[in-house]
């Protein structure tokens, strides 16, 4: 996805694309985040 | 003993009258009155098409959604075999029995649409036309059912008891797996090629010439839906047939397959919309077809995301399992938006399919439901086969 997206950035001609392109990628990397991340609260020491 | 015999025939036969069986039956029958229909007297007695819409239902549906929808059987195998993430074995083979199924009815249903079954074989040892999308879709339809063959081989030979033969194929998956997988990316992405022939008459929402890597994620999606839905279905409809320490694991795979799905939707909905952006078509979003983009967009793609996501990581299965069958229908309407209603769109005279289109396709779904039972019930499918288990 970030490969692809990478290569339509490198490719893209008109502004919109650019930003379409640069918020698909930083919401897939947040999106990563949100899924991996631990489930409930962390234990308070 | 006489009597015994036919006593017992007769209560065997009274087993199989089942509202199911009964209304499978009924179908199947009047599928092949149609089929005897449209074989001698053509398409235009049993359907709708016409020269402005050659492709209907019978493609739009069979072929297309059934390509998508069998995906399943190449995911598996590439997370089980090439990623190695064993713990996905349980799901390996009904997956690859979907898978081959699938594949196997699209050629049936092909053949009903191509008519003239005699000349199936013209592509792959007679008349090659190499510059064609379709040539590309019929080899690699051809060759990936073979190598689906080979894949779900072991169960058909431990089921014969054919040891020594099963050993010899089982050698062979490693090879098959890669195969399938290259096999798949290449005519999954061929079938979204095809309406690159068609910038016309397709929809520019729907139209890219992104099409190809957009059917290639999208079928992604649709093999790791499949499989939590069929695994749904079957261990509830096949209970008999599945081990109990096999159950237990079952929901820990759910949870990883929807976690899978969710992050191909998210990437599958920004390509979606870098694809509008590269075709700056915008504008269009506010039309009739428009809106309809837009309900397959959020309702078919950012919904099952945003579900299977909050399922996954709060550990509630049961919406993994819904959001499955919500992401199966948004892929069905996928294909149908592409080779049926956003194809020709602007052309007064809309295609609908006629009643006999729909039993067929009815008819065929309902025989690929049937054989997988038939099968599912005499191999080791969903349960290990005793010899072998720990082998897996």
């Amino acid at each position: 996805m970030i490969s692809f997206a990478g290569l339509l950035l490198a490719t893209s001609t008109k502004g919109i694309e650019y930003i379409v392109a640069i918020a698909a990628v930083i919401g897939f990397l947040l999106f990563l985040r949100f899924l991996g991340g631990p489930r409930g609260k962390k234990p308070s020491r | 003993m006489n009597r015994m015999n036919r006593a017992e025939i007769a209560s065997a036969a009274k087993a199989q009258l089942t509202p199911f069986n009964v209304i499978a039956a009924l179908i199947i029958l009047a599928s092949l009155v149609v089929l005897a229909i449209r074989f001698t007297r053509g398409l235009g007695a049993v359907t709708n098409l016409s020269n402005p819409y050659p492709w209907g239902l019978w493609i739009g549906f069979d072929v297309m959604c059934g390509v998508a929808l069998a995906a399943g059987g190449y995911i598996l195998a590439s997370t089980v075999y090439l990623f190695g993430l064993k713990q996905y074995y349980p799901l390996l083979r009904p997956a690859i029995l979907t898978g081959f199924l699938g594949y196997f009815f699209v050629v049936i249903a092909l053949l009903v649409d191509l008519g003239r079954p005699w000349r199936l074989p013209y592509p792959v040892f007679y008349s090659y036309g190499v510059t064609s999308v379709m040539f590309l879709v019929a080899w690699h339809v051809f060759l990936y059912l073979t190598v689906q063959f080979i894949e779900f081989c072991p169960a058909v030979f431990e089921w014969l008891g054919w040891k020594r033969v099963r050993s010899w194929v089982v050698k062979l998956t490693i090879g098959a797996t890669i195969a399938g997988v290259i096999l798949s990316t290449l005519h999954q992405s061929a079938l979204g090629a095809l309406f690159l022939l068609a910038p016309t008459k397709l929809h520019p929402l729907w139209y890219s010439e992104l099409l190809p890597v957009f059917f290639f994620v999208s079928s992604i999606i649709a093999g790791l839906s499949m499989v939590v839905f069929e695994s749904t279905v079957s261990h509830r409809v096949f209970k008999d047939q599945v081990n109990s320490h096999h159950l237990a694991r079952l929901d820990g795979l759910m949870l990883g397959l929807g976690k899978a799905a969710a992050i191909t939707l998210f990437a599958y909905f920004s390509l979606k919309w870098i694809g509008v952006a590269r075709g700056q078509h915008w504008s269009l979003l506010a039309t009739p077809m428009g809106l309809w983009f837009l309900v397959e967009m959020f309702g078919f793609v950012a919904l099952p995301c945003a579900l299977f996501a909050w399922g996954s990581r709060t550990g509630n299965v049961s919406v993994v399992r819904a959001t499955a069958l919500l992401s199966v229908v948004g892929i069905i309407i996928n294909r149908l938006n592409v080779s049926v209603i956003a194809f020709r769109w602007d052309y007064a005279q809309r295609y609908w399919p006629h009643w006999m289109e729909l039993l067929v396709t009815v008819g065929i779904v309902t025989v690929a439901l049937l054989t997988f039972r038939w099968i599912v019930r005499r191999m080791p499918v969903l349960r290990a086969h005793p010899e072998y288990q720990g082998l897996q």
